[in-house]
């Protein structure tokens, strides 16, 4: 598989395609309900800590060039802390495939199909993952890297288009409820960039491994422009219909475009590009769920499992009961899930393999040094 | 599947339900039938229900074909509902996906019945393009302003600022009463302020005029604004485009100029407290060009145009005041938005 590189745009688009379509799902709408007016500070603050991160966390993986994480949990621990970390990991991208695809599955059928059934509608999406999966790796990072330039200038357009709707006041007072909300209860928004899960797997895929901390501090400040842009739109026209509504937030400001008479009603077509959009992240993090197992379990051929997984996913995504469990699980459980697994499993787990790694480097060392006089 | 396209509906206070709701269809196809001289015809059906859904609920057990909101353009309340409030109804119209944000709120001064029978678009054809362009025409009237569905309930859930809505009247009814907007009020006397476009001068063909702007504390109506009090809302809040207004000459009270009027820069407003008290100062400067006097321009001269200068801005000035005071101390409904 390690045979199949990406280059530094297709790595940059494979971490931007989670916050992208995060922040088409619910992910505005939770930031602004939790930092109200002082969203935007909070969200160039939250960047400024995603970088210091990433910057973080690609100095610590220099000591590991073309290594996972599942490959640096085998150097720390030995075969049991890469077995738990693979689980770990495993369920991670399971259950944000699962509670995506419910999510925005929910979501179209809110809009376009009442009366259908959400089974239905994930099928129809589950079929599409399995054909990409069945495609390849390359595959799914090339149409994903064909569809990023397309949403993100979606994102850029309905900003754009909405100025005529946009009351810049409404992002005052800057601070929202405080300091203490903005910045430190606010940090807890940095679940918001949980793309950084796949800067720990693309080592081994990349072309160029110099080029790593590059594409890392990239792909995150572009996720950072993203969020600000869409949280900017939906703050600046009407936070309290945004909280008020149930369906996605970026669709419902995407409803309030129209050039005079004759271009209206775009929303159709941004909620095309959107579900494109959604399946290419949804096939991305489904083929790392694979890339795992494969990992785990030293299995060569991939093909035969995908269906399992797939029905997995697929019963998985039915357990929430109703739109508000939907909704408690995306906003908090998710965040929680991100915050502990992506930030502080992950980041520990490098920052002590990295002590490992010198005290190995030391006694080398010191080996040396003492055989050196003999 | 053809679905009855539903152009606005609207809402009364029922008889034997809490509400009465109205709803006005083009006959599908009905367009395309008809050749490029008639209207389409629109079916108006009535329903008295609990609410928005149950209404819907209704009218779908006796139109063939399910009714969709979704092309919904004019959503009308009857003063009557409005003063006792509607939030329960914008909040419904606001979880509806399928109803647009950009659906215009209009209070009717009679029923919402009556007036979207009187709704007779004379001058188009599909009354979609009439329910299009007859709010718009506020950035060449000045006599309302545009007023979505989305701008009423932002403004509903502000703490800063009160709602406010087209004020509508079917045309019958304002030619009785002698105008929707300027009647039985301070504006409506000044008779030069709005005195080239008086409604009752306008042939009755569309059957419905909105002039004027229906304001709000909380969900609750508590007034009215006539044209020149909704003009100088518009100036206020930087949303003037354009329009014309007729003020006394100077040199013959028996006479008016007209003006085309702009706004030149956006207001500037400054807001200080005095003794506890907010103290309000507006800057505004229009662009006035004279388009009717009783003179070759040849012949006017500077002294003239200052003494117009000053009478238009002293004409002005008087009636934003006027519009001020009524909005803050009879109304207390803050919707000039101070900032």
């Amino acid at each position: 598989m390690t045979n199949q590189k990406i280059g530094n745009f297709e790595a940059i688009a494979l971490v931007l395609t989670v916050m992208v379509n995060h922040v088409v799902l619910n992910l505005p709408k939770r930031i602004i309900s939790s930092t109200s007016s002082g969203t935007i500070v909070n969200i160039l603050f939250i960047t400024i800590v995603a970088l210091v991160i990433v910057y973080l966390i690609c100095k610590l993986l220099e000591k590991f060039p073309n290594l996972d994480i599942l490959d640096i949990a085998n150097f720390l621990g030995g075969k049991w802390l890469k077995t738990l970390i693979g689980i770990l990991f495993l369920a991670y991208f399971l259950f944000t495939v699962s509670i995506t695809l419910r999510s925005f599955s929910e979501g179209l059928k809110i809009i376009f199909f009442p009366r259908s059934s959400v089974g239905v509608i994930m099928i129809l999406f589950l079929v599409a993952i399995v054909i990409t999966n069945k495609l390849g790796f390359h595959a799914i990072v090339r149409s994903n890297l064909f569809v990023m330039p397309i949403i993100l200038f979606s994102i850029l357009f309905v900003f754009i288009s909405n100025f005529g709707n946009f009351t810049v006041q409404r992002a005052l007072p800057l601070l929202g409820e405080g300091a203490y909300t903005t910045f430190f209860a606010g940090t807890s928004n940095l679940f918001a960039f949980s793309g950084i899960v796949y800067l720990y797997f693309i080592p081994p895929y990349l072309k160029n491994i110099s080029d790593q901390k590059k594409i890392s501090l990239i792909s995150v400040l572009l996720s950072g422009i993203c969020l600000l842009l869409s949280v900017a739109t939906l703050l600046f026209i009407s936070p309290s219909a945004i909280t008020a509504e149930e369906t996605f937030p970026l669709y419902l400001a995407s409803r309030n475009i129209e050039f005079g008479r004759f271009l209206q009603r775009l929303d159709a077509l941004f909620l095309l590009i959107w579900i494109i959009s959604l399946v290419a992240y949804l096939s991305i993090s489904f083929s790392f769920a694979t890339k795992v197992f494969q990992k785990l379990l030293n299995i060569k051929h991939t093909k035969w499992y995908i269906g399992l997984f797939t029905l997995f996913i697929f019963t998985f995504s039915l357990i929430p009961e109703n739109m508000y469990q939907i909704i408690f699980i995306e906003n908090t459980v998710y965040q929680y899930v991100v915050l502990v697994i992506v930030f502080a499993v992950a980041l520990s787990l490098l920052v002590l393999a990295n002590i490992k790694y010198n005290v190995i480097q030391k006694k080398k060392g010191s080996v040396l040094i003492d055989k050196a006089p003999v | 599947m053809t679905w009855p396209m539903q152009w606005q509906f609207g809402f009364d206070v029922g008889e034997s339900e809490r509400i009465k709701v109205t709803f006005q269809f083009t006959k599908p196809n009905s367009s395309g039938e008809n050749t490029s001289s008639e209207t389409a015809p629109t079916i108006v059906d009535t329903v008295e229900a609990a609410c928005i859904d149950s209404a819907v609920n209704l009218v779908n057990t006796f139109v063939s074909k399910e009714v969709n909101l979704s092309h919904c353009k004019v959503i009308v309340f009857s003063e009557e509902m409005a003063r006792q409030g509607i939030s329960k109804e914008i909040y419904s119209l606001m979880n509806k996906v399928e109803v647009r944000p950009d659906s215009n709120i209009i209070i009717s001064t009679t029923t919402a019945q009556e007036y979207i029978e009187s709704v007779n678009p004379s001058l188009e054809n599909l009354v979609a393009k009439f329910y299009e362009i007859l709010p718009r025409s506020s950035e060449y009237t000045g006599f309302t302003t545009d007023i979505h569905l989305i701008d009423f309930f932002n403004k509903l859930e502000s703490k800063s600022e009160e709602p406010i809505a087209i004020l509508g009247t079917p045309v019958s009814e304002s030619n009785e009463s002698g105008g929707s907007g300027g009647s039985g009020s301070s504006g409506g006397s000044g008779g030069s302020g709005e005195g080239g476009s008086s409604s009752s001068t306008l042939p009755a063909n569309n059957g419905i005029e909105n002039i004027g702007l229906a304001v709000f504390k909380n969900d609750k109506l508590i007034g009215k604004l006539t044209k020149i009090e909704t003009l100088s809302n518009l100036i206020i809040t930087n949303k003037l485009k354009s329009c014309r207004l007729s003020i006394p000459d100077p040199d013959d009270q028996s006479k008016a100029i007209d003006f085309y009027l702009t706004l030149d820069t956006k207001p500037q407003i400054k807001v200080s407290i005095l003794n506890g008290t907010p103290y309000v100062n507006i800057k505004v400067k229009l662009n006035g060009r004279i388009s009717s006097i009783n003179q070759i321009s040849e012949e006017i001269t500077d002294e003239r145009v200052a003494r117009i200068e000053n009478s238009a801005s002293h004409y002005l000035q008087t009636h934003i005041l006027n519009y001020l005071y009524k909005t803050a101390k009879d109304y207390k409904s803050d919707i000039s938005r101070y900032w």
